[in-house]
């Protein structure tokens, strides 16, 4: 057993949490190239526009975690908040109150997430195919009856997505970060956690290590319907209304959050604080554009080059971990000429 | 090797150990000059500098983590030195890839076979230069499968060429790569790494004889073993290698088992283990060897009075694979589950562990019939398994050291919701203390880590659980001389006091060093049961053959 020089301790350190040197590092440098990009309104403006999409990013995030993914995510953005406010107004305006409607909304996200998990655990069908086709499934759906927005929605059911709190801050802000940080709790401190953890790094020794590796994928799919329709209701109570085309083509940017904080397709990696990182870089990456006056073509083609960015950088980071650990050893046996 | 093992392949080396050839004392025709291999997380090898003659049989040995599969990985192309030079019949490779390695005439043979398991064997023996017809571009089957026919012939195989690779074992596959490397490649220098790990007996001879045979056609031998007899029977040199450095090459006049394994093991250590049955003992604490001697037995009898049975098999039955299992274990007994390879030993295990859930019959724990269909209930039971193949069954290797060792005993760390740090760190301490583990932080991730290391966190896993049946699948498999002496000592004298255990192993060396009682299974059944006072290696290994003398007891 060696110990590692301090130096390398702390780049170790660095390469571990690289979408927050990444996020720092962006922030520093469209606080000098963008014009108002640091401004406290600004800053506000980019947590309040990446709150829907880091939903996304971490139900993304904590489906790979368990080695899968899931493209019905974006779908469920929309049907969830869909289907509960049309219930909610149309049919049942008696009996269901916008509290009741948000639960329903969540129940509904859940469910569709514990349709994909139970079907990939337990009938064993490949998740991309499976969420591929819930999320053409429910897109369907959700088009066929529901062919017009719907609006005004109920204060309460908006409160979430567009209510303000002391010092206009906007109530999605301390929403979603509370939902980060208890979720990065749960899978960094609890025996739940790490059983998640490694159910998705290897699903054969987790099951022979008494693991209930079916049920973890379970859990990851409905967490993830759940978040997404969490992510429904804030773009719902931001706009007003609600619309059958919400969330199309959000899920590719997910992935892209998701990577770039630190998840891997091959499972087992990731924590949702970097997932947050990732969801936050997505945000600043397209207000700068937006400050500087770029198109939303280009930054549409430019995220995508973020999405292959991220995909270096990860390489990168396992490479450059690789290095650090070898250098240090050549150095202490003094190996190097 | 099994101890008993190497009796019968005896008889085939003994006939080529007369025809030895006399290795030509000045040609180099493999050198070896100030060979280095880093990875993150290891010093493979550090400077080695080795010569090979031409037309030796050269044996490499060493302990787990020494750099053996290192060392000829580099020489075969496989692995890029980080510094040093390969001379290969008088030119100088600061590098190889594996198509140039092969060009010079390196063949190697792996320890796990890698063929393409969906391709026939014709097509895997001439893998890539597939047979031509005469304009060179199309593949000529028949001329193919013909070739492939002989080239079976010569190796006694009797198989159809056109099965698939994945329906012959692993052990005919291991043939299989050493007659391409022979008459295919015709390779002038053949790597064997560890190449006899999964072989059974009769492949084992099989195997010999092509070993003899190739010394004869004048080939060069490269042997990779951590089994010292073995490496008796068939080099004419071997080189120790410890902690990635060249200690001695020594000529097989030279040395006797004892004064090799005291190489291998470096002086300053005692060396322990390897022969365990015939070693003069030195250590304080009585092996079963010395218990079964004398009146050790008595002390260890009275420490450990006659229990009730924790765990009773009743005709346990699983289709193919085992048929009318019974036996019992008790508290602080070692019950050995001998047999060879595809015997059935591991799959009972898996049974009662519920990952291969049986067909039918009874399992007791304490008296009770338990039902237990997966791992998560025989874990509730306190039941535990260590799996034989710990990468993929017993390791998340993109997790922490410290995570890994805890993985199965999480409620031991936490309070009611929380993972408890500070238990969490001394649990993951004593474990890595108890097992001798090596490595940078509890931090780094398992897949930086040597194997041998790799195989201690599965270990140390299993031990944290604390449970009333320890089932261990070879638990010793391919860990160095001291790691295993230790841990054999931690399973007879530590996991015993609390539990009942059921051990497998392929080699009788180890379940006669630390079991009170070995059962023999020959395909699927039970054949035999012996108590440690009638532990005769010969007998017990005729047994593991299918030929029961008589039994000591029913079962």
């Amino acid at each position: 057993m060696w110990t590692m020089k301090r130096s390398t301790r702390v780049q170790m350190f660095l390469i571990d949490n690289l979408i927050w040197v990444l996020v720092a590092a962006f922030f520093l440098v469209n606080a000098i190239v963008t014009p108002r990009f640091a401004s406290y309104a600004n800053v506000v403006n980019i947590l309040y526009h990446s709150a829907i999409m880091s939903m996304l990013v971490l139900g993304q995030g904590l489906v790979l975690i368990n080695g899968k993914l899931d493209l019905s995510i974006e779908s469920t953005l929309g049907f969830a908040p869909g289907i509960a406010m049309l219930l909610a107004m149309q049919q049942f305006p008696d009996l269901i109150g916008p509290i009741t409607a948000i639960v329903i909304t969540l129940v509904i996200g859940g469910s569709l997430g514990w349709f994909n998990g139970v079907c990939i655990a337990k009938l064993k069908i490949n998740p991309l195919l499976q969420t591929l086709a819930t999320m053409i499934m429910i897109r369907g759906i959700l088009l066929f009856i529901f062919p017009f927005s719907l609006f005004p929605l109920d204060p309460l059911y908006r409160y979430a997505g567009a209510g303000r709190l002391p010092g206009n801050i906007p109530v999605s802000i301390p929403l979603i970060l509370v939902i980060f940080f208890v979720l990065n709790l749960v899978l960094q401190h609890t025996p739940f956690g790490r059983r998640f953890v490694a159910a998705g790094g290897n699903p054969k020794a987790s099951h022979v290590s008494g693991i209930n590796v079916d049920r973890m994928t379970a859990y990851a799919f409905v967490l993830a319907g759940v978040l997404a329709a969490v992510g429904g209701l804030l773009a719902a109570g931001r706009q007003g209304s609600i619309s059958n085309s919400m969330g199309e083509g959000m899920v590719l940017l997910s992935f892209a959050g998701a990577l770039m904080g630190g998840a891997s397709l091959q499972g087992g990696k990731g924590t949702p604080l970097g997932m947050l990182g990732g969801a936050l870089l997505l945000g600043m990456f397209s207000n700068s554009l937006n400050l500087l006056g770029v198109g939303p073509s280009l930054i549409y083609a430019s995220k995508g080059a973020l999405i292959f960015v991220a995909l270096l950088l990860d390489r990168g980071r396992v490479r450059w971990r690789g290095y650090l650990l070898h250098k240090e050893q050549l150095e202490a046996l003094d190996l190097k000429e | 090797m099994p101890a008993g093992g190497f009796q019968a392949c005896c008889r085939p080396i003994e006939l080529f150990a007369i025809i030895r050839l006399v290795p030509n004392e000045t040609e180099a025709i493999l050198s070896l000059q100030g060979l280095s291999k880093v990875y993150p997380g290891t010093v493979a090898l550090q400077g080695v500098d080795l010569q090979i003659r031409r037309g030796e049989t050269h044996g490499i040995i060493g302990k787990n983590g020494a750099g053996k599969t290192t060392l000829v990985g580099i020489v075969a192309g496989l692995i890029r030195p980080t510094a040093g030079v390969v001379r290969v019949n008088g030119h100088d490779y600061a590098r190889l890839t594996r198509i140039a390695a092969r060009k010079l005439g390196v063949a190697i043979v792996p320890q796990e076979p890698q063929m393409v398991q969906e391709a026939t064997i014709a097509e895997n023996l001439f893998m890539p230069d597939y047979v031509r017809r005469a304009n060179g571009t199309l593949v000529d089957w028949f001329a193919m499968q013909r070739a492939a026919a002989d080239i079976l012939r010569k190796g006694n195989l009797n198989l159809d060429v056109r099965t698939k690779a994945a329906d012959v074992g692993p052990g005919v596959q291991q043939i299989l790569l050493m007659l391409r490397a022979s008459y295919v490649e015709q390779a002038e220098i053949i790597i064997l790494d560890e190449a006899f790990a999964s072989l059974s007996e009769r492949e084992e001879r099989l195997f010999y004889e092509l070993i003899r045979e190739r010394k004869q056609a004048g080939c060069t031998i490269l042997h990779i073993s951590h089994r010292i007899d073995e490496l008796l029977q068939v080099c004419d040199r071997m080189t120790v290698l410890r902690d990635g450095r060249s200690i001695r090459t020594v000529r097989r006049e030279e040395v006797d088992k004892d004064s090799l394994a005291a190489l291998i093991v470096g002086e300053d250590q005692e060396h322990r283990g390897a022969v365990p049955t015939r070693a003069v003992p030195t250590r304080a604490v009585p092996t079963r060897a010395e218990v079964r001697r004398g009146d050790g037995e008595h002390a260890a009898r009275k420490v450990f009075p006659e229990q009730p049975p924790v765990l009773v098999v009743e005709r346990l039955t699983l289709a193919e694979r085992f048929h009318n299992i019974s036996f019992a274990v008790h508290r602080n007994e070692i019950l050995g589950i001998a047999g060879l390879i595809g015997s059935g030993r591991t799959s009972i295990l898996k049974s009662i562990f519920g990952l291969e859930p049986h067909d039918s019959g009874v399992v007791r724990l304490n008296g009770k019939e338990v039902a237990i269909d997966s791992p998560i209930t025989a874990l509730r039971h306190g039941v535990v398994y260590l799996p034989e193949e710990r990468d993929e069954e017993g390791l998340v290797t993109s997790l922490s050291v410290r995570s890994n060792l805890v993985l199965s005993a999480l409620r031991r760390v936490a309070n009611r919701f929380m993972i408890d740090k500070i238990r969490e760190q001394e649990l993951a301490r004593s474990l890595a203390g108890q097992l001798a583990l090596t490595f940078a932080s509890f931090d780094q991730e398992v897949s930086e880590l040597s194997g041998g290391n790799r195989q201690k966190v599965v270990v140390g896993k299993v031990l944290s659980t604390e449970p009333q049946v320890f089932l261990l699948d070879e638990p010793t498999k391919g860990i160095d001389i001291a790691a295993k002496t230790g841990l054999l000592h931690i399973i007879r004298d530590e996991l015993r006091a609390n539990a009942a255990i059921i051990v497998t192993s392929p080699g009788l060396d180890d379940l006669m060093e630390i079991c009170d009682r070995i059962i023999v299974v020959y395909d699927g059944t039970l054949l035999g049961s012996y108590r440690a006072r009638e532990f005769q290696e010969e007998r017990l290994y005729k047994a593991i053959q299918g030929n029961v003398v008589q039994g000591d007891e029913t079962p």
